[in-house]
């Protein structure tokens, strides 16, 4: 039963600000993933929790209580390092249960335990090994076992999958969730992979240059994306510029609701929310290129203003290289100031 | 072309090992035959007459057992002495950060680029002025700052290379600062420490220039008394035995090495 509240916590390394003050709920039992490019800021704040790096301002509190100035082996939190960070001298039995070694178990109890998690992450027969023996993913799995025999309140993973292979991934994170579920060990997992993210969290915090652009449930981050940012970073996206007229917007050969003051505004619409229908030569927009990727097709139509409409439909709608269609669109979003100000959205 | 790049590089290997035929197996074989040779006239390609009377001769005289006593005790006080002070500025160069420290480990390269005779003779003068010539612990001291750079700067190599993340999750499982060091930073340093320890130990011994400029004459280690041996009475033999006897301490520490840390690592340590 543990819950993590971040309140308004920042970090500055020198003149370097890689967190803007920010705030963060964590349920009991939630899988949180944060998620974002390269230099957003994850790792920091992952180990701002972990105590790896003290915040230059704010609380971290678990359970209610400020841990921010607690060191790392005084916290209720376990970390699994991209690196997996086996102690290579160590079998994988030392490895798992040097903790309870550390905190005075005894020689039986210890073995029980690093067995019982050895088993869950499925590498029973391993505990004599070394990690240089094991594999890639094996030592991931270690690395897991490690943590969760602590019984830790908070568990936190920073891209603890992305040096192995797309298939082994796959496998592992399936497996770091259900094992997440069972146990009920709230969790934060940091990930660059939106498909990783949209995957396993319960929540996903959208991070872009030290700052939280949005927190909600992966379909809430898909279908309402709150920010230019969030639309553009979280699958495809038609991102089309556009001004507003007597609350209307043109583009791409489409005209758009938009309820809106005059003036310039961004019309974000998925590929998928596009339908093209035939029309003759010359008229609407062009295809100009056709990908199959077995259940679906992604298109490429070039409208008349030089827009180009990347659209998604089902393998068995008709299309043609170099034919003329006319795009309708069935939801779209109008971003102004960088907020969504406008949604249409039917469903 | 593969075919003619690898038959080069046998020819290089052949090369490698006709040289090291040449310069160490034979000179190494030549003193061991000579050390068990009691006459050995010009042409004969072996020894004229073998056994041990030079031994037996060599080994009667004490000089020689408190040559290599001192040796042992000096070897060993200025190994336990040079870990004692070097280890944890080792430590403390690889993670910490303090003002002067690139200045410091500068000055321990400008120490060893000076001419290293004339260092030592300058030393020598200073430790005539405070009565350390000719006594233990002058030699102590002079040996320690010859073996400094190497105990620092090899310690502080292996300290840097151990994975920052390593000791995080160390701490992070809920290890101290002192355990994380005890059960993660040394274990994963060690080998290259021992191999330090191993060439202070090994250097020490068999270093001349210090202990004959502040030893002598009354420290005499074995390296100084063969040299002696040899200059004084030109009989082979004496500094044959000597010589054979000179490699036991270092036969022994990579011995005692190898057992210890195991062949993979050692060889690591030493950079193979
Ligand atoms: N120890 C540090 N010293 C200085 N700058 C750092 C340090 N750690 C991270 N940064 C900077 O903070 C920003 C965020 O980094 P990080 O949290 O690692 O991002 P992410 O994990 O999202 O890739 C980057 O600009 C990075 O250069
Ligand atoms: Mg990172």
């Amino acid at each position: 039963m543990s819950t993590l509240e971040l309140e308004n916590v920042s970090k500055q390394f020198g003149a370097v600000s890689a967190l803007e003050p920010l705030a963060l709920r964590i349920a009991d039992g939630e899988l949180v993933c944060l998620l974002g490019p390269s230099g957003s800021g994850k790792s920091t704040l992952l180990r701002i929790i972990g105590g790896f790096e003290m915040p230059s301002g704010g609380k971290v509190l678990i359970d209610g209580a400020d841990v921010a100035r607690t060191p790392p082996e005084k916290r209720p939190t376990a970390m699994v390092f991209q690196s997996h960070a086996l102690w290579s001298h160590m079998t994988v039995e030392g490895n798992v249960g040097f903790g309870l070694k550390l905190r005075g178990m005894k020689k039986p109890d210890i073995t029980a335990k690093v067995g019982a998690a050895l088993n869950m992450v499925g590498l029973g027969d391993y505990g004599t090994r070394h990690p240089a023996q094991l594999s890639g993913g094996q030592r991931q799995r270690v690395a897991i076992a490690r943590c969760l025999v602590l019984e830790p309140k908070i568990l936190l993973m920073d891209e603890p999958f992305a040096s192995l292979d797309q298939h082994l991934r796959d496998r592992l994170r399936e497996e770091v969730r259900q094992i997440q579920k069972k146990l009920g060990i709230t969790t934060v997992f940091v990930t660059h992979g939106q498909d990783e993210a949209l995957s396993i969290a319960d929540r996903i915090v959208v991070m872009s240059m030290g700052r939280i652009e949005q927190v909600g449930t992966p379909a809430e981050i898909y279908t309402h994306p709150e920010t230019p940012f969030v639309a553009g970073f979280i699958g495809d996206m038609n991102m089309m510029k556009a001004t507003v007229q007597n609350g209307a917007a043109s583009t791409g050969g489409i005209r758009f609701e938009a309820p809106i003051a005059d003036g310039e505004a961004l019309i974000a619409v998925r590929p998928e929310d596009v339908t093209l229908i035939p029309s003759q030569d010359g008229e609407g927009a062009r295809v100009r290129r056709i990908v199959n990727y077995g259940a679906v097709l992604k298109i490429e139509a070039e409208a008349a203003d030089g827009a180009v409409w990347k659209v998604q439909t089902l393998k068995d709608v008709p299309v043609t290289e170099g034919a003329y269609y006319r795009p309708a669109v069935s939801r779209h979003i109008i971003f102004r100031d960088d907020r969504a100000v406008h949604r249409v959205d039917p469903s | 072309m593969i075919f003619l790049s690898t038959r080069r590089f046998d020819f290089f290997g052949y090369g490698i090992l006709l040289f090291l035929i040449f310069f160490i197996v034979l000179p190494v074989l030549t003193v061991f035959l000579w050390a068990f040779a009691e006459q050995w006239f010009y042409p004969a390609v072996l020894p004229t007459k073998w056994g041990f009377r030079f031994w037996s001769l060599v080994l009667a005289r004490p000089d020689v057992w408190s040559a290599l006593i001192t040796s042992v005790e000096l070897s060993l006080t200025v190994t336990a002495l040079s870990a004692v002070i070097c280890l944890p500025a080792a430590y403390a160069f690889a993670r910490m950060e303090f003002p002067g420290k690139s200045m410091f480990m500068m000055s321990f390269l400008m120490a060893n680029a000076f001419p290293r005779f004339a260092l030592i003779i300058s030393i020598a003068v200073l430790f005539l002025s405070l009565d350390l010539v000719g006594t233990f612990t002058g030699v102590v001291i002079i040996q320690l700052l010859n073996t400094l750079l190497l105990m620092i700067w090899l310690p502080t190599a292996a300290f840097r290379a151990v994975s920052r993340e390593m000791e995080e999750a160390a701490r992070d499982v809920g290890a101290s600062a002192w355990q994380v060091f005890r059960y993660v930073t040394l274990p994963q340093a060690f080998p290259t420490i021992a191999a330090a320890l191993l060439m202070t130990f090994v250097w020490t011994f068999y270093e001349t220039e210090g202990a004959w400029l502040v030893g002598a004459p009354r420290i005499r280690t074995m390296p100084l008394l063969m040299m002696q041996m040899i200059n004084n009475q030109l009989v082979v033999q004496y500094g044959a035995v000597l010589s054979v006897m000179l490699w036991v301490p270092s036969l022994a520490a990579i011995l005692m090495a190898r057992r210890i840390i195991g062949g993979d690592a050692f060889a690591k340590g030493l950079g193979g």
